[in-house]
């Protein structure tokens, strides 16, 4: 299942992180270093696996430490409603 | 140097103009409705416990109902302020909580919450030979393309009984009867034209921590804008998300933002000042980049 950012939500980029705003319910967040670095790999055409392996390889770190961290992170956005699986 | 804003200045001032009448009890098709105000996608009322009530109607300007023995002081009071913002909301402008000086064509402006010391500061700095540019609301015109700019507001500084004493300004009349607040008139030049908002100062809460001016970065840019709106309830109820959000992206991305601690400690008011004074100057003048 592919990860897919949410089309209701809008984001702007100050300083070093992303601002990001739910149209539909008002909400704000926001994201940095690996949140950031995670959120911008969410493009519709990678799936939660794919993902951990990039971010493993690009850090230099273990798959299973990766896989936990990136899981929570996704777990995250996704019950903050910012990103969809389809 | 002039920026173009006009058409905001005749807007506010053609809006904001008061006369007295009859007006509603109620205000219909109202969106959002609290304690004594209510607002639609083009009207406002206030209404005050003494009887005290204005409505606006976009491209109607004010009407006032004031009941006898309300003083005209009370009426300036509510005009400039609630009013004031409603009428910036209203009319695709955005109202800060901000007092403002300005220097070299540029404006720095300073929010923080209701009795933070915005007007204190701004006074003080008059005497620094900052003229006063506006007092506790400063409206942005987000529609030019050149600079975010402010529109010149009241020239009528409110001051607290114990912030005289610090800036060593002299009051004029009471804000309202029995109110140790008292308005002064700054004694420089008023200015009367548009003009660019560069920098936004936040007054955090007195600590005691030394005097230090820091700047704001990331998301927290956004977060501090949004809590520089003046009667943010009214910009909510007339926005949507996205129209929000927008806004306070174009006023987070054209700004310097930085926070003032102040001690705690009264006596160090004037270093506090000389210190804001220095980073103004320090800021320099407006440069306005254009193609050939």
């Amino acid at each position: 299942m592919m990860l897919t950012r949410v089309a209701s939500v809008i984001e702007t980029r100050l300083d070093d992180e992303l601002v990001l705003a739910q149209i539909d319910n008002g909400k704000f967040h926001s994201l940095r270093s690996t949140g950031l670095a995670i959120w911008e790999l969410i493009d519709g055409s990678r799936d939660a696996e794919s993902i951990i392996d990039l971010l493993a390889a690009r850090y230099g770190i273990a798959r299973e430490r990766c896989a936990t961290d990136v899981g929570r992170f996704l777990d995250q956005i996704a019950a903050a409603g910012l990103i969809e699986q389809r | 140097m002039s920026f173009d804003a006009s058409g905001s200045m005749k807007t506010l001032a053609r809006e904001t103009r008061i006369r007295f009448g009859a007006t509603p009890d109620v205000l219909t098709g109202a969106t959002m409705v609290g304690p004594g105000e209510a607002l639609s996608p083009d009207a406002f009322l206030l209404s005050l416990p003494n009887g005290l009530r204005f409505h606006y109607h976009r491209g109607e300007g004010v009407i006032c109902t004031r009941p006898s023995g309300i003083a005209e002081a009370e009426v300036a009071l509510f005009h400039a302020g609630s009013v004031h913002g409603a009428i910036a909301w209203l009319n695709g402008m955005v109202p800060l909580h901000a007092s403002a000086v300005l220097h070299q064509g540029a404006v720095s402006a300073f929010t923080g919450h209701s009795g933070a010391g915005k007007s204190t500061l701004a006074a003080a700095l008059t005497r620094e030979g900052f003229p006063l540019f506006a007092d506790d609301v400063l409206v942005l015109d987000l529609s030019a393309e050149e600079a975010l700019l402010a529109m010149p507001g009241h020239k009528r500084l409110k001051l607290w009984g114990d912030a005289l004493a610090l800036t060593g300004l002299t009051a004029n009349e009471s804000v309202r009867p029995a109110m140790d607040k008292y308005y002064v008139s700054p004694p420089l030049l008023e200015q009367n034209a548009p003009a660019p908002l560069t920098t936004l100062y936040f007054l955090d809460p007195p600590s005691e921590a030394p005097c230090a001016i820091q700047p704001i970065k990331g998301a927290e840019r956004f977060n501090r804008v949004r809590s520089a709106f003046y009667r943010p309830h009214y910009g909510a109820a007339l926005m949507s998300a996205t129209e929000t959000f927008q806004r306070v992206t174009a006023i987070a991305t054209r700004l310097s933002l930085y926070t003032i601690d102040r001690p705690r400690d009264r006596r160090l008011f004037s270093s506090n000042v000389t210190r804001v004074a220095g980073a103004i100057r320090d800021s320099g003048p407006v440069v306005r980049m254009e193609a050939a």
